[in-house]
C-alpha cells in the first residue's frame, strides 16, 4: 500500500468508502446513541403511564409541585439549548469567541437547572416523599418522580461534564466544529427528554 | 458536517416559539377540559416542541432523510408501541392485581 492509499484509508472512516447518510461516524454514533437513550426514557415514561392507567387515580401535580418553579426550570433548559445552538453556529462559522461564550452560558444554564432540581427534590423529600411512599396517597408516585427526574438529572450532569471539556478546549482554541456539534446533539437531547417529562409527568 | 447558511436569528425564533408553547401547555394543564382532551392537546404540544428541537436545534432538517426516518421511527413508533401494548394490560390485568375483586 503506498502512502497516498494509506492516507486515504485513514481519512475514509467508513470501510466501504461512502459515509452512510453523508455524515461522519462520530455523529452517526451519537444519533444512534440518542435513539437508544431515548428508548430508555421511553421505557421509563411508559412504565409511569402504565402505573397511572393501572391505578386509576393519581395525585394532582399542581398540589404537589410549584408549577411556576417547574416552568422556570423548563425556561432555563430551553434557554441553555438556545445558547448551545448558538455555540454550534459559532463553531461552524469559525467564531472562536462565540463558541467559548455560548458553551459557558450553556454550562451555566445546566448548573442552574441542576440547582433548581436539587431544591425541588429537597422540598419534596422534606414533605415526606420517598421511593416507596409519599403523603399524596399513591405509593408509585414517589418512585416515578425520583426515578424519572433522577435519570434526567444524571443526564444533565453528564452533559455539563461534556460541555466543561468542550468549554475548556474551546477557551484554549482546541476544538473542532463537529466536536461542538456532537456535544450539542447530546445537550439538545437532554432538553428534548425534559419536554416529555414536563408534559407527561407534570402536566397530564 | 451540517452547516448553517444564516446567523443565530432562527435559533432565537425557535426559542421564542418553544417558550410560547410551554406557556400554552401550562395553560392547557390548568384549563377546565376533559382528561382525554387535555392529554391529547398536551401530547400535541410536546410533539410540536420536540419537532422544533430536533429539526432546528439538532439540525435534523439538514441531514439526509434516511437518518431522520431512523431516528423518528426508532423513537416515536417504538415508544408508542411500548405504551400501547402494556397500557391495555394495565387497564385490565393490573387493575385486578391492585384492587382484587371482593376487596
Amino acid at each position: 500500500m503506498n502512502q497516498s492509499a494509506a492516507s486515504q484509508t485513514a481519512e475514509s472512516v467508513w470501510g466501504g468508502g461512502v459515509a452512510p447518510f453523508a455524515t461522519s461516524w462520530q455523529k452517526l454514533m451519537m444519533w444512534i446513541f440518542i435513539v437508544t437513550d431515548g428508548l430508555l426514557f421511553g421505557g421509563l415514561l411508559v412504565g409511569y403511564g402504565v402505573m397511572r392507567v393501572a391505578n386509576g387515580s393519581w395525585p394532582d401535580q399542581a398540589e404537589v409541585f410549584h408549577m411556576n418553579f417547574i416552568a422556570l426550570m423548563t425556561f432555563t433548559l430551553i434557554t441553555s439549548s438556545l445558547f448551545m445552538a448558538s455555540a454550534v453556529g459559532g463553531a461552524q462559522a469559525g467564531r472562536k469567541s462565540h463558541v467559548t461564550l455560548y458553551v459557558w452560558l450553556t454550562i451555566l444554564g445546566g448548573l442552574s437547572f441542576l440547582g433548581m432540581q436539587a431544591y425541588e427534590w429537597s422540598t419534596v423529600i422534606h414533605e415526606g416523599a420517598r421511593l416507596t411512599s409519599n403523603p399524596w396517597g399513591i405509593p408509585q408516585f414517589g418512585a416515578c418522580f425520583f426515578i424519572i427526574t433522577g435519570f434526567h438529572g444524571m443526564h444533565v450532569v453528564t452533559g455539563v461534564t461534556i460541555l466543561l471539556v468542550v468549554g475548556i478546549r474551546s477557551a484554549m482554541g482546541r476544538y473542532s466544529a463537529e466536536g461542538v456539534e456532537i456535544a450539542g446533539l447530546y445537550w439538545h437531547f437532554v432538553d428534548l427528554v425534559w419536554v416529555f417529562i414536563f408534559a407527561f409527568f407534570y402536566l397530564i | 458536517m451540517t452547516t448553517e447558511s444564516h446567523g443565530y436569528g432562527i435559533y432565537w425564533i425557535v426559542w421564542g416559539v418553544l417558550l410560547v408553547l410551554t406557556f400554552v401547555m401550562i395553560f392547557i394543564g390548568d384549563a377546565d377540559l376533559s382528561y382525554v382532551a387535555k392529554a391529547f392537546l398536551l401530547m400535541l404540544g410536546a410533539a410540536a416542541k420536540a419537532s422544533l428541537i430536533i429539526f432546528y436545534f439538532m439540525h435534523m432538517r439538514l441531514e439526509k432523510a434516511g437518518l431522520a426516518v431512523i431516528v423518528l421511527v426508532g423513537l416515536f413508533l417504538t415508544g408508542s408501541l411500548m405504551f400501547a401494548l402494556p397500557a391495555y394490560d394495565g387497564s385490565n390485568v393490573f387493575q385486578h392485581l391492585l384492587y382484587p375483586p371482593g376487596h
